[in-house]
């Protein structure tokens, strides 16, 4: 693990690899010899599978095809919502993007209504695409519409960290008390939880978790002395 | 030859920015923001890149001739260093403020800007790019300013002494391309000078990549925050 600035060249290992898969941050030029540079800043990560990809930290979402994303709607059209996901462009959720839905029986999303969507389209050309279920089972696998709860900004970082299951923070607060959360990976967490007291705390937490100033042990330390 | 004078950087100090980083070069500080890709209004909107709207403010009064000026400097010193063709029909938006002021009298009643304060500016930018990591790019612009000090070339000019600045962009570990100069002295003298400049660049560049890397949590653990001087 390196840090690298745009403009870094990755240096292949030796003997060249058949194969190699760049993921976010990394480009290969169509120059002499197929130089991949980062175009991206961040911490340049490889797995001895030749997987090389760089995290950067960031907070402006930039829609790719797949991610699970936390969405606005900001207003509807006839046959689509056009959902705001915190990118440059508005996406749309088609009407009949849900679980069961006919043209008779579909869900009547409202403006302000939060949804936790998937990105089916995205590049960079078009305005982004979204799907509430899994397009092969046609089920909602946890898509649709969010009701009640509270939702938070935070980095597009804390949001990988929050949805690692490996994570400290999401299993520490929920020995305090139950809550539900849905983590977007475009820098939205909802979360709803039994009293106000305790969406307070849980938003607390990962705004401390978000903040570079506070270390991840003070967090720790914070969710341990929380009194819910 | 001379050091530059100690560098300083703070990064994303503004909340509502995607990115912000305010540089210290000795005295001369300057701030930038940077907030990006975000929606563009359909007068500025392209349709293979993005807008890239840079806006220039002094310390004191409202931005005239020279910060108008200025911004056209930056915008065609960063924009080679910018992918703006990986984020079309949106929008781009830096802003950089001077925040130290100049020490010489104003002109025709328009506060000036000293070189070395347009250096930082260009230097702040690159930061605050970095911080934002949302805009994708082929390289890093670092400025340096230079001047001269009883007949030597120094790296460290009071305004008085500033003769030019210049501008290279760091692909990698290539030597620095030249994408913004500004100089008055004789011709014969412009490859030395370009070089020192592109030499206390390369001081800057190495600065931020240290700097990005602690942040990062990996590089070498430093005592203090500053930057400690080179010799060149």
């Amino acid at each position: 693990m390196s840090y690298v600035l745009p403009g870094d060249v990755l240096t292949p290992p030796a003997p060249p690899p058949k194969s190699l898969k760049l993921g976010p941050g990394l480009l290969m030029l169509h120059t002499p010899g197929n130089p991949v540079i980062a175009h991206r800043p961040g911490v340049l990560h490889s797995t001895p599978k030749q997987q090389h990809w760089i995290e950067t930290e960031s907070r402006r979402y930039i829609p790719a095809s797949q991610e699970s994303v936390i969405g606005v709607i900001a207003y509807r059209a006839a046959d689509a919502y056009r959902v705001d996901i915190g990118s440059a462009h508005l996406a749309t959720l088609d009407a009949l993007s849900f679980e069961g839905a006919t043209k008779r029986n579909r869900p009547n999303l409202k403006v302000g209504n939060l949804v936790y969507a998937r990105v089916s389209l995205a590049n960079r050309d078009m305005d982004p695409e979204l799907e509430c279920f899994d397009a092969t089972t046609r089920k909602a696998d946890g898509f649709g519409e969010l009701k009640d709860g509270f939702m938070v900004e935070c980095s597009l970082g804390t949001c990988r960290r929050l949805l690692d299951s490996k994570h400290f923070l999401l299993p520490s607060l929920a020995q305090k008390f139950p809550f539900e959360v849905a983590v977007g990976m475009n820098g939205r967490v909802w979360l709803r939880a039994g009293s106000v007291k305790a969406t307070v705390a849980i938003s607390r937490a990962i705004g401390m978790l978000d903040d570079r100033q506070t270390s991840d042990d003070e967090v720790a330390a914070f969710v341990q002395l929380m009194d819910v | 030859m001379t050091d530059l004078p100690t560098l300083k950087l703070d990064l994303g100090e503004l909340s509502r920015a995607d990115g912000s980083a305010r540089l210290a070069s000795g005295s001369t500080i300057a701030l930038a923001s940077v907030t990006g890709p975000i929606d563009v209004r359909s007068g500025w909107e392209k349709p293979e890149e993005a807008f890239l709207e840079v806006n220039v403010r002094p310390l004191e009064g409202i931005a005239g001739t020279q910060a108008r000026a200025i911004m056209q400097t930056l915008k065609s010193a960063l924009t080679p260093s910018l992918l703006l063709g990986r984020a079309p029909r949106s929008l781009i938006q830096l802003t950089l403020q001077s925040l130290s002021p100049s020490s010489l009298l104003p002109n025709y009643a328009q506060p000036r800007i000293s070189l070395s304060s347009k250096a930082a500016m260009m230097n702040a930018a690159t930061a605050a790019f970095l911080d934002a990591g949302s805009v994708s790019m082929r390289g890093v612009v670092c400025a340096c300013v230079v001047g001269m000090r009883d007949g030597v070339l120094v790296l460290d000019p009071t305004e008085k002494e500033e003769t030019g600045t210049f501008g290279f962009m760091f692909q990698g570990s290539e030597p620095g391309e030249l994408v913004w100069a500004e100089w008055a002295g004789e011709e014969a003298d412009w490859e030395k000078v370009a070089s020192e400049a592109r030499t206390g660049a390369e001081i800057v560049r190495d600065f931020f990549r240290a700097q990005f890397e602690r942040a990062a949590g990996l590089g070498d653990e430093d005592e203090d925050e500053e930057m400690v001087e080179h010799e060149l």
